[in-house]
């Protein structure tokens, strides 16, 4: 009871203390740094500000987007702008990538603000990102392996492409499996092939089939594997398949 | 009793075939801006509230998302992209503001297996999930994410169908070639005072908008390149490739808390079992409204953040233990809905007060008391 009783007065301090303490330990300047991170704002003018940031080729933009994603009194909207802007800023440091991981750790954390983070992990070409990339995969919502997925393709390491294969077999979720054949897609090599041309013949869902064949078109030369995977689509009992592997488009 | 048991059924009825997935993935949700208006909706476009909203800076708008399924809806909100519960399409601000209309609609050839067959529309949800965590077009500038993945609510749409082969804007941009497509209009603007407003609609690969011939145009309107012109969303387009979806309701939905989804008011909303429960609602307008606008108010929050998620995970897994917080909530929660309906200042001396009054009367009492039975 006492607990509680301290809770609420805590609460009840909170709510009515004066914003002048704020007030004080706010920015002056207007530049995009500074309306990002005052919180007095309306959050569209500070995500505006955020987005804004993301487009600045220096790395000056990364601290203050570091702070706004870890402070957890940050409404999650602009948590997730800040989250994405330092997937697209240039020359973000090891503290960016440490910082998303984090919050995508953190408990209780917002799903969307976790899928950004994932995206913005892809974006960040960073190769230390595998391991939380790895991590997602292995998670039970289908959305956030999904996200880890489409990140992997992002990510533009070889080594993401046997990561993807080896989680192909275990992972039960047609739409995660059509999005690891998106994301194989965005590595031309002789495994990436492979992969494709093996869920081509053998997956048993369309869409899974549609994405492979539609990945294999990508490439500007296929293995011979791979030929004759599109070359037996021709056949395939899905006329979306079929219009893929002659190189349509849906 | 028995009367209580059949007011009973009924209700765990409706309430079941309240929550039951009424769309087809891959519906397209809409609301009206103001009243039952909504862009478009009939063959006569009219612009009634928005212009002049936008005039004096408050620009309320329709709203556009995909239904993927299972109760979940994908659409662009200011945050970005998000993946969010169908209840938080129509949200309560959106009702507040004066929207009460929405719909559902799907292309018009939908049913037809042939041309819609499941890997279409797997296709359609694959590619909704896949813009999850891209950008809102917080200018109106490019709306269909051309370029740097930039998404408005109908953009999106837009975008997502047309990338599984279906035009739903045929219209729109993209067609007649490099530098798009224009096309004039008159919007009729019902509350102006002022003569309608001509506009030219520009649609191409870079920027979609509206350019409006209006004696205000100097006054409103966005600069883009040198030039002010009036953004606005095209919803309507989305009307004329499209029909009803088969339980759109045309009616007012209750409406969700909000379009970021995911509360971060754990513990109510353990208690009360939704994100979107109305007392939840409340704490959640006080904390936008009151905490997290100062330092010691932020300061509570991330102390908060830090330590209720496992507090709500025990919540949540018992009947019992969620009953007693939420009674243990009536004195917070009505202190959170005296302020939002009297405000910070005037709460904290009506609460004062009566903490005073008590105060005076519970000492009286123990004086009384204390005193010998003579003395009284």
């Amino acid at each position: 009871m006492k607990t509680m009783a301290l809770f609420f007065a805590a609460f009840l301090l909170a709510i009515l203390s004066p914003g002048i303490y704020a007030a004080s330990e706010q920015p002056q300047a207007d530049s995009d740094a500074a309306v990002a991170l005052d919180y007095k704002k309306d959050s569209g003018e500070r995500i505006q500000a955020i987005q804004r940031m993301a487009a600045q080729e220096e790395g000056d933009a990364a601290g203050a987007l570091i702070s706004i994603l870890l402070d957890k009194a940050e409404e999650q909207g602009v948590r997730a702008s800040a989250a994405r802007a330092l997937g697209e800023v240039r020359q973000v440091g090891s503290e960016a990538l440490k910082a998303l991981s984090d919050v995508f750790r953190e408990p209780g954390v917002e799903p969307n603000l976790r899928y950004t983070i994932l995206m913005s992990i892809g974006k960040l070409k960073d190769v230390s990102g595998i391991t939380l990339l790895k991590e997602a995969m292995a998670e039970g919502d289908p959305m956030i392996r999904f996200k880890a997925v489409q990140a992997m393709g992002d990510l533009g390491s070889a080594e993401a492409v046997s990561i993807i294969s080896g989680h192909l077999d275990a992972e039960k979720d047609k739409m995660v499996r059509a999005q690891a054949a998106r994301a194989l897609g965005s590595y031309d090599l002789e495994a990436s092939h492979l992969c494709l041309a093996r869920l081509l013949k053998n997956d048993s869902e369309a869409v899974v089939r549609l994405n492979a064949a539609l990945s294999l078109n990508r490439f500007s030369s296929l293995n011979a594997e791979a030929r004759s995977a599109l070359e037996a689509a021709g056949q395939d009992s899905s006329i979306m398949v079929r219009e893929a592997a002659k190189g349509g488009k849906p | 009793m028995r009367k209580s048991v059949i007011a009973l059924s009924i209700a765990l009825i409706f309430a079941a075939a309240a929550n039951a997935p009424a769309y087809e993935r891959g519906a397209i949700f809409y609301h009206s801006s103001q009243g039952d208006l909504i862009y478009g909706r009939t063959s006569v476009l009219e612009l009634p509230c928005s212009v002049i909203k936008a005039v004096f800076g408050e620009l309320k708008s329709g709203h556009a998302g995909l239904y993927i399924g299972d109760g979940k809806i994908i659409h662009a909100v200011r945050a970005g992209v998000i993946e969010t519960t169908s209840e938080n399409f129509m949200t309560k601000e959106d009702i507040d503001g004066g929207a009460k209309f929405m719909g559902a609609k799907v292309p018009a050839d939908y049913a037809d297996k042939a041309k819609w067959p499941d890997e279409r529309k797997d296709q359609l949800m694959l590619i909704a999930k896949e813009q999850v965590g891209k950008w809102y077009d917080l200018t109106f500038h490019k709306q269909t994410g051309a370029g740097s993945g930039d998404f408005t609510c109908v953009g999106l749409v837009e975008y997502v169908y047309e990338m599984a082969g279906y035009d739903i804007t045929p219209q729109g941009y993209y067609q007649g070639g490099p530098g798009g497509k224009t096309d004039t209009q008159i919007y009729n603007c019902l509350e102006t005072g002022f003569s309608d407003w001509e506009g030219v609609n520009t649609f191409a690969e870079t920027v979609q908008f509206s350019k409006f011939s209006h004696p205000l145009e100097y006054l409103a309107g966005l600069e883009h390149e040198g030039s002010k012109y009036m953004f606005f969303p095209y919803t309507q387009y989305i009307q004329a490739t499209t029909v009803p979806a088969a339980d759109d309701p045309a009616t007012p939905v209750s409406g969700g808390s909000g379009s970021g989804g995911g509360s971060g008011c754990f513990i109510a909303t353990a208690a009360y079992g939704s994100a979107v429960d109305p007392h939840v609602d409340v704490l959640r307008a006080l904390r936008d409204r009151y905490l997290r606008v100062t330092s010691l108010g932020r300061a509570f929050m991330r102390v908060y953040a830090e330590w209720s998620p496992p507090v709500a995970g025990f919540i949540a897994e018992s009947e019992g233990v969620k009953r007693a917080v939420r009674i243990l909530l009536v004195p917070v929660i009505a202190a959170a809905y005296l302020v939002s309906m009297a405000g910070l200042w005037q709460s904290a001396v009506v609460v004062s007060l009566a903490i005073g009054v008590a105060g005076v009367l519970f000492f009286r009492r123990r004086r009384e008391s204390a005193l010998p039975q003579t003395a009284r």
